[in-house]
């Protein structure tokens, strides 16, 4: 079997008709925003603060030091 | 399954690649850490990474999701912002952050690198990442030591990227750190050797089979905005796809699959052009039969 080298894909779409794959990505763009809103509350609690306090010293349990 | 990689993969492969490298060394720019065996203490060690990246690297400018939400549940608080970070990162593009963006796993692939045998690991080897992810936080919050608090299990006891980004350059640099290895850093040392033995032999083994991050992100894989689209219509069953793909996926039966890293060699060695990454799915012939004899 061969294949044309160029995109088949615009080939087929002019000749034959195509038609869009209705999955949504609604589901994707509705975990970004929630995600982004769970950020933001964290930065409103002060989370930024608590992150720098930790990530800031050196941590013992990662290295297996404790 | 041995198969060499494609002519017509490698631009994309060598484009990730250096993708990896850039995010591994911007994220870990502290350089002089590594000298003076100090971490970096600077503002930016407030933001969270999307990926693994241990926060006591001495070079790391960022924190690590996993470890900061272990520690907050050690506190029994809730990682708003680290669960925000992560989730919004997985739902923008599931595991393509595994696989363009994680230094460990950079690092892993660097191990295997060269080698085209394509090893499958065993299916139970590969769900004790969500063991780990699930097993995690509960962990953390409620198995207790002797002062009432638990601890970042995962960090301390199974984690290779802090053994090795961490706990050996501070180690050689810094010699008060030295005087408290023990048992447990051993044991971390073994899991690093044994994790460093298996890279070169499988592709990305701790990814697979360890990491609750990767475990986390593959969830996403079939509904983030940013993922493989499959036209099974304009499929011509080459199986050109699954005999690339690094983490021994059947492509065309499980697109999407929550193994799957995203590295999109698939998409690059497809004839037809039925796999592709991106917003939006594929333009496609009504009719599979028309689609493939077109392409014939």
């Amino acid at each position: 079997m061969r294949y044309s080298a160029c995109a088949p894909t615009e080939g087929i779409g002019r000749s034959l008709g195509v038609k869009r794959l209705s999955r949504s990505n609604a589901w994707g763009w509705a975990l970004v925003g929630l995600g982004v809103v769970l950020a933001i509350v964290g930065i409103w609690q002060g989370e930024l603060r608590d992150v720098f306090l930790k990530a800031a010293l050196i941590c013992l349990e990662c290295m297996g030091l404790r | 399954m041995t198969q060499a990689l494609p002519g017509r993969a490698r631009p994309l492969e060598r484009r990730r690649r250096l993708i990896q490298w850039l995010v591994a060394v911007g994220a870990n720019l502290n350089l002089p850490g590594f000298f003076t065996g100090q971490i970096y203490q600077g503002a930016s060690k407030s933001v969270c990474v999307p990926f693994l990246n241990c926060y006591s690297c001495p070079g790391a400018l960022g924190a690590c999701p996993v470890g900061t939400v272990q520690s907050f549940a050690v506190n029994r608080a809730v990682p708003w912002y680290a669960l925000g970070t992560v989730l919004a990162a997985g739902g923008l593009a599931g595991r393509a952050i595994c696989g363009w963006l994680c230094p460990f796993g950079l690092l892993q692939e660097l191990a295997h690198r060269g080698r085209r045998v394509m090893r499958p690991i065993p299916v139970l080897l590969t769900r004790l990442k969500y063991v780990i992810m699930v097993g995690m936080l509960p962990a953390a919050a409620w198995i207790v030591g002797a002062g009432g608090f638990g601890t970042t299990y995962f960090c301390a006891y199974i984690c290779p990227a802090g053994t090795l980004e961490a706990g050996i350059p501070l180690l050689l640099a810094n010699a008060s750190l030295r005087a408290l290895a023990g048992w447990v850093f051993s044991w971390k040392i073994a899991i690093l050797v044994v994790l460093s033995a298996a890279s070169v032999a499988y592709y990305r083994p701790f990814c697979r089979t360890l990491c609750p991050l990767g475990a986390f992100y593959g969830l996403f894989n079939r509904v983030a905005v940013l993922r493989l689209r499959f036209a099974e219509p304009l499929c011509a069953r080459c199986n050109a796809c699954t005999a690339v793909c690094p983490v021994g996926l059947d492509v065309p039966a499980t697109p999407n699959s929550p193994d799957c890293i995203l590295c999109m060699r698939c998409t690059q060695v497809c004839p037809t052009g039925a796999l592709r990454f991106g917003l939006h799915e594929t333009a496609v012939a009504t009719t599979r039969a028309a689609s493939v004899e077109e392409v014939k």
